[in-house]
């Protein structure tokens, strides 16, 4: 199945979750949510949705200079983040388990 | 995290970011740096991790499309609007001019009698009077007099085509209708010409005018004043003195071809109560006679109170109790005067009749 298109239902919760415990920048958000089995993201999805979300304020950001190479622009959740990730995991929770509940149902009978 | 790892931008991933960056010209600066702030460092990271044997551009992609996911992702439109703040102007004010249009035809419809086609028919009366206008302004701007050389008619005929062929909608001039901003263009020009209009014909009505004037100064010029006349001032009287510088009386003037040197005998003048001829008034000169008839070309001429009321010489001057008399000689005598042979050519000018 294809996940890209369950993915954007989510991506705002997923991208909420990942930045909850740790500050991240655009590929290390991206990176985090591969490692965490998203596979199929892309990154620029990741990183317009960053925006988004820190346009909605649901996000800050800063920049971290680099003397090396371009600078890097990290991404931290703020309290309304919180609250819209608290929201957005009970109504995920909800949801996934109905979905589940509804496909356990079929399976028992299959 | 390789936070710590020195990053090396490709001239890939620089290149990919401006064309991304192209397609985000429409954002406001801070949405754009907001997108594209962190995106060379995070390319740039993809790339080094990346451990294929594709080229850059096949890992990173296509900018394109990589433009419409960001995009979509921050809640705009997928694709940059093409020009899109520069068409709706246009269409816009078309529009409007059309809904003034609508308006103004339905307004004049409801009134009764049909009167949009008596006014649509006056539209090439207008057509010719708008180029009048233009000529007039262009004069202006060219000389302070109007003109009416073939030049100018040339250019008057050239601006009553042009306007009739735009009124009409005909010829290249018409072509540009069409677009809302000459709309509006030839609207502004129709509306500064109906205002131009009225100090336009005031010009012209001052320069007919002026031209008449002219033509009567120049006739007033050409014509001489009648009676004798001094600097361009008429007189009424001369004051002869002999060569040794007497005053005399009689003197008659004759021009070189035997005409009479006559004043205007229409003439009279304010009068200063000089000897008490009149006190106030006007004085009149009275001709000396010859045979009965009058004569004004003998000097110096009588003066004498006129008829107060028909403005005119008093026919019975000469009987009333203030008949006219010989005017007193500005000098009682002049300075005497001789030839540069020595004496007068003419010796018996000593005859001088008694006063």
């Amino acid at each position: 199945m294809d996940t890209t298109q369950l993915l954007k239902g989510v991506l705002d919760l997923a991208v909420l979750a990942v930045v909850e415990d740790e500050d991240g920048y655009g590929y290390d958000v991206l990176r985090r949510l591969r490692s965490a089995g998203l596979g199929d993201v892309g990154d620029a999805s990741v990183y317009g949705t960053l925006r988004r979300l820190y346009a909605a304020g649901a996000l800050t950001s800063y920049v971290v200079p680099s003397d090396e190479g371009p600078h890097r622009k990290y991404y931290g959740i703020t309290p309304g983040g919180r609250d819209q990730l608290k929201r957005q995991s009970e109504d995920w929770l909800h949801f996934s388990a109905a979905v589940t509940t509804l496909l356990s149902g079929q399976e028992a009978r299959a | 995290m390789n936070d710590t790892m020195k990053l090396e931008v490709r001239g890939e991933v620089d290149a990919f970011v401006a064309e991304v960056e192209r397609r985000l010209a429409d954002l406001t600066a801070e949405e754009r740096d907001e997108l594209v702030g962190g995106l060379r460092a995070d390319l740039s990271e993809r790339l080094a991790d990346h451990d294929g044997p594709e080229p850059a551009e096949q890992v990173l992609g296509d900018p394109a499309s990589y433009a419409v996911e960001l995009r979509t992702a921050a809640g705009f439109a997928p694709v940059m609007a093409p020009r899109r703040e520069r068409r709706p102007v246009a269409l816009v004010v078309g529009e409007l001019l059309d809904a003034a249009r609508r308006t103004w035809v339905e307004l004049v419809d409801k009134v009764p009698g049909s009167p949009r086609g008596f006014l649509e028919s006056l539209q090439p009366a207008w057509w010719v009077l708008r180029a009048w206008v233009a000529w007039m302004v262009l004069q202006d701007m060219a000389h302070p007099y109007v003109s009416y050389g073939v030049g100018w008619a040339l250019v008057l005929a050239l601006l009553v085509v042009g306007s009739v062929q735009l009124g009409r909608g005909r010829g290249a001039i018409a072509r540009v209708r069409g677009h809302a901003a000459a709309r509006l263009v030839v609207i502004g020009l129709n509306v500064l010409a109906v205002c131009l209009l009225p100090p336009m014909v005031d010009k012209a009505r001052w320069s007919t005018a002026d031209q008449v004037l002219d033509d009567m100064y120049s006739e007033g010029a050409g014509e001489e004043l009648p009676g004798l006349s001094y600097d361009g001032v008429q007189l009424t009287n001369l004051f002869p003195y002999d060569a040794q510088g007497r005053p005399l009386t009689g003197v008659q003037l004759f021009t070189a071809d035997g005409r009479a040197v006559s004043v205007d005998d229409s003439l009279a003048e304010e009068d200063g109560s000089e000897d008490g001829i009149e006190e106030d008034g006007m004085s009149w000169v009275y001709p000396w006679l010859s045979n009965g008839s009058p004569r004004f070309n003998v000097f110096p001429l009588p003066v004498g109170p006129g008829d107060a009321d028909l403005w005119e010489r008093d026919p019975d001057a000469w009987s009333s109790p203030t008949p006219p008399r010989l005017p007193a000689f500005p000098f009682a005598a002049a300075p005497e005067v001789v030839l540069p042979d020595g004496g007068p050519a003419v010796e018996d000018s000593a005859d001088v009749p008694a006063r």
